[in-house]
């Protein structure tokens, strides 16, 4: 999976609000990032890769290149 | 030899039911279908205002009486798990030994844990009537975390219930080499105590009007330190880690595998994470319980209600080989694998 295909999946989580991230984006500003979606990013990486990333980091991310950085090692440039 | 076994099951809900729709009119942006989705939930039972965690356990043990064979004269210790005593001292088991009317011979003691604490009671009970030290132990579980959530903290209250649970277990003569309740393999991690936690009104933090000052968590929800507060994701990724694990080393204490298992009942905590749980644990569909929708997340309550649901709609046979697992608050963590009775 790309980084681009992994923005599409976070795209995904926010319908039924229509957005296009691009990494930089302030979660706190996106309107659709909750609890409830913090919680469904720990379960959609762990479905994508198999990997049970660090949920209470999760809890603190503060914008989508911190979400990004729990796939990028799984991430490929093409 | 003398076997300790699950003999009784009975529980109750209060009357009151907070719905998704009801949920829906306080957070528009939580239409009730997506927290059905999401969380499997589709109404939680709340204890009214002067209705405490002691006062339904007295009513799931009286209807445990009422309903079965067991009599309150027979009943030589009682425990009550709880984190919503009704005092600080004395013990809640005392003051419902005495509504009971059980004896004054009876051992009762509380203990503080919550999704696990089911688990925990059992391996107590197993020990307390295989030693001989007790004949007929009442266990019981109880929890109002509903009087702990703020209103406005949907990342919490869209999932918890209030409830509380009855269950005997009793000594019997068995010619068997396995136990009826066991192997147990117990985990705790007190490095994770504030991911679920109410942090004030205790004797760390005492409550105060600093204390009770709610604000937002910038995520949707409000709270102040005297309301209970769930880090999701730091609890999912936990029971990720520890369920897994709990479920092989269970099976290798035991020295039998999955399909020698009739039942897994697991914590019933949301229907997100049992799906992952099972998934992650191998577990087929049709032994995998899931019974949530109309009561929630009742903490310590969820495995002998689902016990319980199991045995009456038929799903958990008379006989059959369980295998329990409680995890969360703590964080603490246990599982173990009962034989069920003929009859509950």
């Amino acid at each position: 999976m790309t980084k681009r295909e992994f923005l599409s999946e976070l795209e995904k989580m926010a319908l039924p609000t229509i957005c296009s991230l691009q990494g930089s984006e302030q979660l706190k500003d996106l309107g659709w990032w909750d609890s409830l979606q913090s919680v469904d990013f720990v379960l959609m990486v762990e479905q994508k890769f198999g990997a049970v990333i660090d949920g209470e980091a999760v809890s603190q991310a503060k914008t989508v290149d911190d979400l990004i950085n729990f796939a990028a090692p799984y991430l490929h440039e093409n | 030899m003398t076997r300790a076994q699950i003999a009784a099951i009975d529980y109750y809900l209060p009357e009151a039911v907070l719905t998704n729709e009801e949920l829906a009119q306080l957070y528009p942006d939580w239409p009730a279908a997506v927290v059905k989705e999401k969380t499997g939930i589709e109404g939680r039972h709340i204890a009214a205002a002067d209705e405490t965690a002691a006062d339904m356990a007295t009513k799931a043990a009286q209807q445990l009486f009422e309903r079965h064979a067991c009599l309150p004269a027979d009943i030589d210790f009682l425990l009550l798990c709880t984190q919503s005593p009704d005092y600080f001292l004395p013990t809640s088991a005392c003051v419902i030994q005495h509504r009971l009317g059980l004896p004054k011979t009876c051992g009762a003691f509380d203990f503080n844990l919550g999704c696990s604490g089911f688990v925990y009671g059992l391996a107590v009970s197993r020990a307390l009537v295989e030693n001989g030290l007790a004949s007929n132990v009442l266990l019981l579980t109880a929890d109002t975390y509903s009087k702990f959530i703020h209103p406005m903290d949907r990342s919490v209250r869209t999932l918890f219930g209030d409830a509380a649970t009855a269950t005997v277990i009793r000594g019997v003569e068995s010619d068997s080499a396995d136990p009826l309740i066991g192997p147990f393999v117990f985990g705790t991690d007190g490095s994770g105590a504030n991911l679920l936690i109410v942090p004030a009104g205790g004797l760390r933090l005492p409550a105060s009007p600093e204390t009770a000052a709610a604000e937002s968590d910038g995520k949707g929800n409000t709270r102040s330190k005297q309301n209970l507060f769930m880090n999701g994701p730091a609890i999912l990724t936990f029971s990720m880690k520890a369920v897994p694990a709990l479920v092989e080393k269970l099976l290798v204490e035991s020295g039998v595998t999955r399909d020698d298992i009739d039942a897994f009942v697991f914590h019933q905590a949301n229907k997100m994470m049992l799906d992952v749980l099972r998934r992650q644990c191998r577990i087929p569909p049709e032994r995998f319980v899931v019974d949530l929708a109309d009561k929630g997340n009742t903490v310590g309550s969820t495995i002998p209600i689902a016990l319980a649901d199991g045995f009456r709609d038929g799903s958990i046979k008379p006989k059959s080989r369980t295998m329990l697992l409680g995890f969360g608050v703590g964080l603490s963590w246990a599982g173990t694998l009962a034989v069920m009775p003929d009859s509950l």
